[in-house]
């Protein structure tokens, strides 16, 4: 009896988390393709590199799980790795400030355009996804950028580390993640987000300010882009006014594969991680092998990403079938 | 003080409706007070006032002795006025127990205290009597479940006043029995139910006073135990001075073939025992409360839904209909309720809305013959007298009333056998109204069968051959010619047979 509902309890677990199994399932085959793929070094590199997408998954979950959508990140991420990377020339306190503030003041006008101007948030977010990178590339002259005097203490946000391995991007992803996640269970406006995602009206309803919280879901979202472009700048030391050119679509694609809902209200903060951790580690076990062309990346992700849909789809038509009726006591 | 809430004299208007005029409605703390009326007599609108969806144009609401003005929901809710809405006003995907305390969670610090809003939560709903894990996703309990979980919210937020819109249209017997039994313990908590259904039996089983609407105007408030179900449903839908004078027929039936008969339909959940025929040439109505099942029979008949249990005869052959085009198929036609929805395309053409379901008949290897659908709309512009200034006209631009005759002219110019009008004077005024009766009294005398659903009793009076009363999911009687009267059908309607 016990054991069974172990198993239970396990199986139920797996199922609510699906995209761990995903994950294992990654992990595996690039230990296979690639002995030295499972090796602390790679694996802290790997980290590294995916660190920018995954921070920008992040605010993508909050914009997708309040209901709405921001196409805007790729060029924001870039934007700001400009901005970052311009301001670094001066200070680096600077940099850093003013990186944030743009980010979130570029987000705070997303969610205007959303809430205020009433205009969908994909064509609003568009709008902005194309004006951006229009307006990077002027400010970079359609040249990468590389500012005239180098600041290694800007530069050592993303190159340095503690002890070997943990290398300071990696630190702030993860504990953006842990932040993230604790907001969106523990704290008001977290629960706000999911109860404007699940269902508008009633939200409004019962007296909640839809408005304040798409709002800050838009300025999260303008935050994790200015955090990523900072740590783009400084790890490259030099922006290219292309960088980031389709992130909205990763970062979407791994809130997808990691069980986030694009109709809203549903989803958590460590799916949507895992999720970006999926497709991060195809780009790298695409790059450590030598049989398939790049291009096979793409179809892959695509497929994945129609795969978790499906799946989705497969679990709700069930629970429909399974609905629980009360008895009275 | 006798009365929780006392709402005087309330006024409503929208553009160029009077909603509301003059309403008067008061409820005692402990009581369950139904409020009654049709489509369009001003029950939604009054509830939305007092709830704060909408703001009043004149009167006074006196809240617990005193005078208040309701501004927004925020307000009801904390005054304490709950909702459970028909469709449930909750977020399906968090857990039961956040639906129930949400924006009211438990903090230890700043954060939220998950352990004690599950016991909270599980002691309210044990407390109520419900075996509902507080912790499982609100969306895996149906419907009566969520509302029950919806009451439970109401009582957290210690409300005076519950209002249930229509609770048990989705609910099955049991579960009606079951939320009966929770509505008779929230009244002996003293709290103040308003109870609004369209089922009699659940209306006369449960309230102690009724308040009656129609059109807008108050009717009067009746202890439940003093006010028959005849006397009800006369002040309801009854229309003392309206001309029932017939409508002249030139159609002699001679055949006994039925172009349309159902056997014993069983749909869930709002048909229980549906049997209906409809020959040739013959105007049937169908008649009824509000909920009673006219519009899903039509539904079925047209392939719109497919029915649990039972026969559909087309021309005396058996048919299975799953889909609306197997209706068009069978050369049915159907002019639905919801013009504006279902009906027109508004920014399509006169034109174009006419040709929209014949368009295969009018073509000619894949291309359309112009000319062949010129000649179409314009035979029907002049035949049904369509008011427009030409066919190019955008038809949002045409009256209520020449909106219906593009409409008809469409389903006509797919040359059926039979046609389904459902609700087809509604929002029309009444010279128009004329036109259209006169229209389908032409269509009959073509030799089509037509099936009339209208909640005016004069309506059917004076187009319909026949007359079918709807009670509660179920035939509960046929009338015929002149016997079709407005106290002969309020009569089936209240004992539920002849």
């Amino acid at each position: 009896m016990k054991n069974k509902n172990m198993i239970r309890k396990i199986l139920h677990f797996f199922s609510e988390n699906a995209s761990i199994i995903g994950l294992a399932f990654m992990l595996l085959v690039g230990t296979l393709i690639n002995s030295s793929f499972l090796t602390v070094d790679n694996i802290s590199n790997i980290l590294r590199q995916m660190s920018t997408v995954s921070i920008v998954t992040l605010g993508m979950t909050v914009v997708i799980i309040s209901g709405s959508i921001d196409l805007s990140v790729g060029s924001l991420f870039c934007l700001t790795a400009f901005i970052s990377s311009y301001l670094s020339q001066y200070n680096t306190i600077l940099a850093v400030a003013g990186t944030l503030a743009a980010g979130m003041a570029i987000g705070a006008f997303n969610g205007f355009l959303v809430t205020k101007m009433r205009i969908h948030p994909w064509i609003a977010t568009l709008a902005m996804m194309l004006g951006l990178r229009g307006l990077v590339l002027i400010l970079t002259k359609e040249d990468t950028y590389k500012p005239g005097v180098a600041n290694t203490a800007f530069e050592s946000i993303a190159r340095g580390s503690i002890g070997t391995f943990l290398n300071y991007p990696l630190i702030i992803m993860l504990v953006l993640a842990v932040l993230f996640a604790l907001m969106m269970k523990y704290t008001r406006i977290g629960r706000d987000f999911y109860v404007c995602g699940g269902n508008r009206e009633a939200a409004r309803m019962m007296g909640i300010n839809v408005e304040r919280a798409i709002n800050i879901s838009f300025i999260l979202s303008g935050f994790t882009c200015a955090v990523s472009g900072i740590i783009l700048a400084a790890r490259l030391g030099s922006v290219s006014p292309l960088a980031g050119d389709g992130n909205e679509m990763y970062a979407i694609a791994s809130c997808v594969v990691g069980g986030i809902y694009l109709s809203g209200g549903r989803g958590k903060v460590h799916g949507a991680f895992i999720g970006s951790m999926i497709i991060g580690l195809l780009t790298n076990i695409f790059n450590m092998q030598s049989w398939l062309s790049t291009f096979w990346e793409s179809v892959i992700t695509g497929s994945l990403v129609l795969i978790v849909v499906l799946l989705q789809k497969v679990s709700a038509m069930r629970a429909e079938h399974n609905r629980k009726i009360v008895e009275t006591i | 003080m006798e009365y929780i809430l006392e709402m005087k004299d309330i006024q409503k208007s929208f553009p160029g409706v009077r909603a509301l005029d003059g309403i008067d409605f008061r409820l005692k703390p402990g009581e369950i007070h139904s409020l009654m009326g049709e489509n369009g007599a001003g029950k939604s609108t009054l509830i939305k006032i007092l709830t704060g969806v909408y703001r009043k144009d004149g009167g006074s609401i006196i809240f617990d002795g005193r005078e208040v003005e309701i501004n927004s929901t925020i307000d009801a809710q904390n005054m304490g006025i709950s909702t459970v809405y028909q469709e449930l006003n909750m977020i399906p995907y968090l857990s039961v127990g956040e639906n129930i305390f949400l924006g009211r969670y438990p903090k230890k610090g700043n954060m939220i205290d998950w352990k004690k809003l599950y016991k909270d939560a599980g002691e309210l709903l044990q407390g109520m009597g419900l075996h509902i894990d507080a912790q499982a996703i609100l969306n895996t309990y149906g419907t009566a479940a969520q509302q029950m979980i919806s009451i439970a919210r109401a009582i957290s937020l210690n409300c005076k006043i519950i209002v249930l819109d229509e609770p048990t249209s989705s609910l099955d017997t049991d579960e009606v029995q079951m939320l009966f039994q929770l509505v008779k313990e929230l009244k002996e908590k003293g709290i103040a139910v308003i109870f609004i259904s369209h089922r009699l039996d659940e209306i006369y089983e449960i309230s102690d006073r009724i308040t009656v609407l129609k059109d807008g105007h108050y009717e009067g408030t009746y202890l439940a135990s003093e006010l028959s179900q005849k006397e009800l449903i006369t002040k309801m839908i009854g229309r003392e001075l309206e001309q029932s004078e017939k409508i002249e027929r030139s159609y002699e039936n001679s055949s006994d073939e039925c172009i349309i008969e159902l056997d014993q339909i069983i749909s869930k959940p709002k048909l229980k025992d549906i049997s209906l025929r409809i020959k040739k040439g013959e105007i049937v109505g169908l008649a009824g409360l509000l909920g009673a099942g006219r519009t899903e029979t039509a539904q079925v008949i047209f392939g719109y839904t497919v029915p649990d249990a039972g026969t559909i005869k087309v021309k005396d052959a058996s048919v299975i209909l799953r889909t609306p085009r197997d209706g068009l198929q069978h050369k049915m036609a159907f002019c639905t309720e919801n013009r504006r929805e279902e009906g027109i395309i508004p920014n399509m053409s006169v034109r174009d809305n006419i040709l929209l379901s014949s368009l295969a008949s009018i073509s000619r290897h894949g291309f359309l013959d112009r000319a062949k659908g010129e000649e179409i709309v314009n035979e029907y512009i002049e035949r049904f007298h369509i008011k427009t200034p030409d066919a190019g006209q955008k038809i949002k631009n045409l009256s209520g009333g020449n909106q219906q005759k593009v409409i008809l002219a469409r389903w006509l110019a797919t040359q059926p056998d039979f046609i389904i009008f459902d609700e087809p004077t509604r929002g029309i005024d009444v010279g128009a109204k004329k036109d259209v009766e006169i229209l389908i009294a032409q269509i009959a005398d073509m030799g089509l069968g037509v099936l009339l659903i209208s909640s005016e009793m004069s309506e059917l009076a004076r187009n319909c051959d026949r007359v079918y009363v709807l009670r509660d999911g179920k035939i509960a009687g046929e009338i015929y010619g002149a016997e079709i009267r407005q106290e002969n059908i309020t009569k089936i309607i209240a004992e539920g047979k002849r």
